[in-house]
C-alpha cells in the first residue's frame, strides 16, 4: 500500500473539492443552480421561495415564507421551546436546535437542525418532505414540485451521426411529448406542470446553438447547418431522439472521428455503495469472531443509503443483494450499467499487529496497470460501432473493463481525502496514513471516481468493539454521507465538529 | 526355452518398460515441455540439491507498528540456478518468522513451484492456505503480497515483478482486496 503524494497537507480540502467537482462536472456536466431561490411548481402555477442561507449540505428558509407559500398554520409552543406547523390535518412539531420534526407521529430526519433567530424560525428547506403533502424538494436544481403537478427531469445528449447528429432527451418520469418545428426552432411540448431541464453539452453550435425551456416546453435551437429534423414516432414516454439532418458540406467538412458521448446525467445522483464481502466470504473478523466484516459493512451501507436519499435526494444503489456474494466484476458492473457517479466500497481492516487501529481511505494505485494491455492511451484506437434502437449504428469509444478507473485516478484520489477528512472530523479513529492507494480489485473496473474505506481494525479491540455498537456505525455513516455531500454541492468540510446534520 | 516362455518374458519386459514411460519418463518429459521452464524452474518432485553454501537477503516482516513491513537480514540457502535461488528465497519467506518477528504470511503456505520469464517476472505457485487461512483485510492483503514481491524483487534484481498463482491458478485475489490478475512490481513505500 502506497501514501498518495497528494496527503501532504500542501491541498487544502478547498482545492481538492473543487478538483474533484471539476473533474465530475467535466465528465457529466454541471446543473445550473440558482443560488438564492427555489422555483416552486404546483397545478395553479410557479411561485418562488427565497433561500436565507445555504450550506453545504443545507438551504435554509425562513418559516414564515413557507409559510405562506404553503398555507401552514404556524404557533408558538413555549413549554416545548418550539413551534407547531399545522398542515390540513398534519401537526408538525419543530424544536430549536433539533434535526429532526415529529410529524404525524413520525419522527423525520432533516439536513440541518432548526434554528430562531429572534422571532423567525429558519427550517432547512426539505422540512416540506415533512408535511406529507407530495412535496418533492430537489436541492440540485433548486426546484419544489408540489404534488400532483409534475415536472419531469429532462436530460438532453448529443451525439454525431453521419448525416448530421441526434438529439436524445430523456425524460423521468415519462411523460407524452409532441415535437413540432417552426423556422429555427424545435418545440418538445410535455403532458406535464413544468420542466427540470439538465444543460446540453457537446453539441455543435452548426446543429444546436441553444436548449431553454419555457413552462413545459423544451426549445431547441438550430444551427444553420440544418436542413431537415425527424422526431421518433413519440411512443416512448421515456425519450424523445430528434435527427438533425446537416447540409452535405457541414459533414464534410474535416473534423474529428465523431465519439458518442459516453456522459452520465449531469450532477451527482447515483452512488453505488459497495457493502464488502458477503454470503459465504465473511470477511476479516474480530478475534473473538463476534462481529463480521460483511454484517459491518451491509450495516453501514444500509444506513449510508438512507441518509443519502433523505438528505441529497440522490439514487442510491447496492452492489450486493442483503446477504449474497458477488464477485468484483459484478459490483463493478453494476456501478457502470447504472451509471453511478461515485462508487464507494466498504471494507472492514486487520492487520498482524492488533495494537494497530484506524479507519483508512483508499483509491486505486494505477502505477500497476501501465504494464497491462490497452493501458496505454491509444490516440489511434478506433471507435467501435454499435447498433441503436431504430437502427443505424453510432460510434463508441471502446474502455478495456479491466482498466476503466484508470482515468478516474485523479478524482478518486481527491474524493479519498475529502472522505478521510470528514471521518477525522467526525471523531473517528484514523489509521496511521489515513489515505493510501493500492491496486483494489474491485476499484479497477468501475468507471467513475471509486474509492474504499477500512472503516476500522477488526484485529484491534477497541476499534471491533466500536464497529459492533450502533453509534459508532452512525457516526461513520453521518461523515461518510457529508464527503459525499460536499463532493455533491461542492462545498469543504465544516471546520469545527464534523458537522453531522 | 520354449515359445510360450518366450511370449510371457517378452511380455513382462514390454510391462516394464510402460511402467517406466508412464511413471518416470512421461513426466520429465511433459515438464520439459512447459514454456520457460527449461532451465529456470523447480518442479514438485524435483531433488533439492543439498548445498551446504548460504546467502544472505532480506526477508519482510510486519514492523511494529503495523503499517507495513521491515527488512530483515537473514541466511538462506544457496542455489545455482536463478529459479532454484528465487524457490529458496520464497521458502524463506514462507518459514514461520525469527523469534521477535511477525509475519504477514497464514502459516500453512508452501511453495508448490517457481518459474521465470524472459522478461524479469517471476511466477510462484503457492498452496491454497495462503488464500484459505488468510484472515483478509486490505492491509494484511498487501502485507502478504508484499512481503512475498518484494522478497524477490529486491534480492534479486533481474526479478522485476511477481505474480502469485494459488494451487497452480491465477486468482483475482487473496481475500478479496489485492488485484492479483497481474505480475505486481515491488513496493518500496510499505517498507519502513
Amino acid at each position: 500500500m502506497r501514501r498518495p503524494p497528494e496527503y501532504d497537507g500542501r491541498l487544502t480540502r478547498r482545492i481538492l473539492i473543487a478538483a474533484l467537482v471539476a473533474a465530475l462536472a467535466a465528465g457529466t456536466g454541471a446543473r445550473v443552480q440558482d443560488p438564492v431561490s427555489y422555483r416552486v411548481v404546483t397545478t395553479e402555477g410557479t411561485s418562488v421561495l427565497q433561500v436565507h442561507a445555504a450550506t453545504g449540505t443545507s438551504d435554509i428558509v425562513t418559516l414564515d415564507a413557507a409559510a405562506r407559500l404553503f398555507g401552514l398554520l404556524v404557533r408558538d409552543d413555549a413549554r416545548a421551546g418550539g413551534v407547531v406547523v399545522v398542515s390540513g390535518n398534519d401537526r408538525v412539531v419543530l424544536t430549536a436546535g433539533q434535526s429532526t420534526v415529529s410529524s404525524g407521529g413520525r419522527l423525520v430526519s432533516l439536513s440541518a437542525p432548526v434554528t430562531r433567530s429572534g422571532s423567525t424560525w429558519l427550517v432547512p428547506v426539505d422540512f416540506l418532505r415533512a408535511l406529507n403533502r407530495g412535496i418533492d424538494v430537489r436541492r440540485g436544481s433548486r426546484l419544489i414540485v408540489v404534488a400532483p403537478a409534475v415536472v419531469p427531469r429532462i436530460t438532453p445528449q448529443f451525439e454525431r451521426t453521419s448525416t448530421g447528429g441526434r438529439l436524445i432527451v430523456s425524460i423521468d418520469p415519462g411523460a407524452t411529448t409532441r415535437v413540432t418545428r417552426d423556422g429555427d426552432v424545435v418545440s418538445v411540448r410535455f403532458q406535464a406542470n413544468g420542466l427540470d431541464v439538465e444543460p446540453l453539452s457537446g453539441a455543435p453550435s452548426d446543429l444546436i446553438t441553444g436548449l431553454r425551456s419555457d413552462g413545459a416546453t423544451l426549445l431547441v435551437d438550430l444551427g444553420s447547418a440544418v436542413t431537415n429534423v425527424r422526431p421518433d414516432d413519440g411512443r416512448d414516454a421515456g425519450r424523445v431522439t430528434i435527427e438533425l439532418i446537416a447540409a452535405p458540406q457541414t459533414t464534410a467538412a474535416p473534423s474529428p472521428a465523431p465519439i458518442a458521448p459516453l456522459d452520465r446525467a449531469p450532477g451527482i445522483r447515483t452512488i453505488a455503495i459497495d457493502a464488502g464481502h458477503g454470503g459465504d466470504d465473511l470477511g476479516t473478523r474480530s478475534a473473538d469472531g463476534s462481529t463480521v466484516e460483511k454484517d459491518v459493512t451491509m450495516a453501514v451501507a444500509q444506513r449510508v443509503k438512507a441518509l443519502l436519499e433523505a438528505r441529497l435526494g440522490v439514487r442510491v444503489i447496492f452492489t450486493r443483494d442483503g446477504d449474497a456474494s458477488a464477485t468484483a466484476d459484478r459490483r463493478a458492473a453494476l456501478a457502470n450499467n447504472n451509471k453511478a457517479d461515485l462508487f464507494v466500497s466498504l471494507h472492514a481492516n486487520s492487520s498482524p499487529v492488533a495494537t494497530v487501529r484506524g479507519a483508512q481511505v483508499l483509491s486505486l494505485d494505477a502505477t500497476g496497470y501501465a504494464d497491462v494491455e490497452g493501458a496505454a492511451p491509444r490516440s489511434d484506437a478506433p471507435a467501435l460501432p454499435v447498433p441503436v434502437v431504430g437502427g443505424g449504428t453510432r460510434l463508441i469509444d471502446a474502455v478495456p473493463w479491466q482498466l476503466a478507473q484508470l482515468p478516474h485516478v485523479s478524482a478518486s484520489s481527491s474524493l479519498a481525502t475529502i472522505m478521510a477528512q470528514r471521518l477525522s472530523g467526525a471523531g473517528v479513529t484514523m489509521f496511521t496514513t489515513p489515505v493510501a492507494v493500492a491496486p483494489l480489485r474491485v476499484l479497477v473496473g468501475a468507471n467513475m471516481p471509486a474509492i474504499l474505506i477500512e472503516l476500522g481494525m477488526l484485529s484491534n479491540v477497541e476499534d471491533a468493539t466500536a464497529l459492533a455498537t450502533a453509534p459508532h456505525l452512525a457516526i461513520l455513516a453521518d461523515a461518510i454521507a457529508l464527503a459525499i455531500a460536499d463532493v455533491r454541492f461542492g462545498s469543504p468540510p465544516a471546520t469545527t465538529g464534523g458537522g453531522h446534520p | 526355452v520354449s515359445l510360450p516362455w518366450r511370449w510371457l518374458i517378452g511380455g513382462v519386459v514390454a510391462a516394464a518398460i510402460g511402467v517406466w514411460v508412464v511413471s518416470l519418463w512421461l513426466p520429465g518429459w511433459l515438464a520439459d515441455d512447459r514454456p520457460d521452464s527449461t532451465s529456470n524452474a523447480i518442479l514438485p518432485g524435483d531433488p533439492v540439491p543439498a548445498e551446504t553454501r548460504r546467502i544472505h537477503a532480506s526477508l519482510f516482516y510486519v514492523a511494529a507498528s503495523g503499517d507495513g513491513l521491515i527488512a530483515v537480514d537473514r541466511e538462506v540457502v544457496y542455489a545455482s540456478a536463478p529459479a532454484a535461488q528465487a524457490r529458496r528465497i520464497v521458502e524463506a519467506q514462507l518459514a514461520q518468522a525469527p523469534e521477535g518477528r511477525v509475519s504477514a504470511i497464514p502459516a500453512g503456505a508452501d511453495v508448490r513451484s517457481l518459474f521465470l520469464t524472459s522478461r524479469g517476472e517471476a511466477f510462484v505457485d503457492i498452496t491454497a492456505p495462503l488464500a484459505t487461512t488468510h484472515p483478509g483485510g486490505s492491509l494484511h492483503e498487501a502485507l502478504t503480497v508484499y512481503a512475498i514481491v518484494n522478497a524477490l524483487t529486491v534480492n534479486l534484481p533481474d526479478i522485476t515483478a511477481v505474480q502469485i498463482l494459488i494451487d497452480g491458478r491465477e486468482v483475482d485475489s487473496l481475500a478479496g482486496h489485492i488485484d492479483l490478475r497481474h505480475p505486481i512490481k515491488r513496493n518500496p513505500g510499505i517498507i519502513r
